[in-house]
């Protein structure tokens, strides 16, 4: 309940999308403002979407709300604790004797089938516990540890194989985002 | 609702990229004319990038997290287009934050893109007679509801057919109940809000208007 609980306050009870919202608006930021007369212009090839739609509130308000989908899960990483958390699921290691499975939002992984392989041969397997643990049995050898779940995700451990680089969420987020608004706002000024 | 590498069949991996090339092309026969198709692109981005960034928004559910898609505001929005926002953004998913697999992506978005659709076929429905204009906000609901369970209807056939158990079916509809409600509540506020300014913003409009 806890978490439906974050959840709520974080959607309903935080008025900073406004906050960030005239902030923007303020600043004029220019290419923010151009996507959204973009958006408009792209949709107002003729008279009667501008006689019919445009003028109204209700129509203005397409890219605000689009943008405040966006926004809380862009901002959420800068306020608090917030429910933000990427969906991979990940074997953080073997240590005293376990294997650690969780997400990559730190919450253990609960009951995820764990095989042990050495030389690709099946040597041990089990499920996790409460933590996300699994014990090895001691004295075992092995190579790659896989865990995969009933819902989809599956992660593979090789022993002595160094995780690659990883781009942080945020910066993902932002990468990713930036590249979107930037078709929008490109192709909506080709409509000139 | 995002399957991982490593997972499905060679057989279902093969079916889904299929499903999914074939989704693509009946997406861009749907794109009317270049022109039109083109003054499109900007919203078809925003749309994505609403999609690209919901996949980050979890809920921790029993052993597992689920999160958001928007898949079916996508397709209520865009209609048969949405199959290209839906592509790009798994994607973008992939690329940037690890979600699904190389292998998994022609499911995934054949699923996705399934979904979508079903929204966008399910919310045309209101030009029935029987619905009256007050119940649109219900028949959104539903539709989004519906894109949800279209989704996990895909995936748990893909698993099934890839030696999982059946009752994946089942377990999986069971973790994202509270995500079938909140995107169904949330696309329902949305559409209602833009179905008031004189009808611009959903895909059959459009068709008219653009």
């Amino acid at each position: 309940m806890k978490s439906y609980r974050i959840l709520f306050n974080f959607i309903f009870k935080n008025n900073y999308y406004n906050y960030i919202l005239k902030l923007l608006f303020k600043l004029r930021v220019n290419s923010i403002l151009n996507i959204f007369q973009n958006l408009r212009q792209g949709t107002a090839k003729t008279a009667a979407l501008q006689t019919k739609g445009l003028n109204k509130p209700a129509a203005r308000l397409f890219p605000v709300l689009i943008m405040m989908l966006i926004l809380p899960v862009i901002l959420a990483p800068f306020f608090a604790s917030a429910p933000v958390q990427a969906h991979e699921l990940l074997i953080e290691g073997v240590s005293e004797g376990k294997v650690n499975a969780g997400f990559d939002d730190g919450t253990p992984a609960i009951q995820v089938d764990i095989k042990v392989y050495y030389e690709d041969e099946l040597i041990h397997e089990g499920r996790t516990d409460r933590q996300g643990a699994m014990e090895l049995p001691e004295g075992v050898e092995w190579d790659k540890i896989e865990a995969r779940d009933n819902y989809g995700h599956r992660a593979l451990y090789s022993r002595g194989e160094e995780e690659g680089f990883r781009l942080p969420r945020w910066a993902g987020a932002l990468l990713g985002l930036s590249f979107l608004l930037l078709v929008a706002a490109f192709s909506g000024r080709r409509q000139k | 609702m995002h399957i991982a590498d490593g997972l499905l069949e060679p057989e279902v991996v093969a079916a889904g990229f299929a499903l999914s090339a074939a989704l693509a092309v009946y997406s861009l026969k749907n794109r009317q004319d270049r022109e039109k198709f083109s003054a499109l692109v900007p919203r078809i981005s925003m749309v994505t990038a609403a999609l690209f960034v919901s996949s980050l928004l979890n809920i921790p559910v029993g052993p597992t997290t689920v999160h958001f898609s928007f898949v079916g505001l996508a397709g209520i929005l865009l209609g048969p287009l949405s199959v290209i926002a839906v592509i790009v953004s798994l994607i973008m998913q992939l690329l940037l934050f690890n979600h699904g697999g190389f292998s998994t992506l022609g499911m995934n978005a054949a699923n996705f893109a399934l979904a979508a659709l079903a929204a966008h076929y399910l919310f045309q429905l209101r030009k029935s007679q029987i619905f009256r204009q007050s119940w649109h906000k219900y028949l959104a609901f539903l539709a989004a509801a519906a894109a949800t369970l279209v989704k996990i209807a895909g995936a748990s056939l893909a698993l099934y057919y890839s030696g999982f158990p059946a009752g994946v079916g089942l377990s999986l509809t069971a973790v994202h109940l509270p995500i079938i409600l909140a995107e169904g509540i949330l696309t329902a506020a949305v559409v209602m809000i833009l179905l008031k300014g004189k009808r611009v913003f959903i895909y059959e409009e459009l068709q008219d208007f653009v």
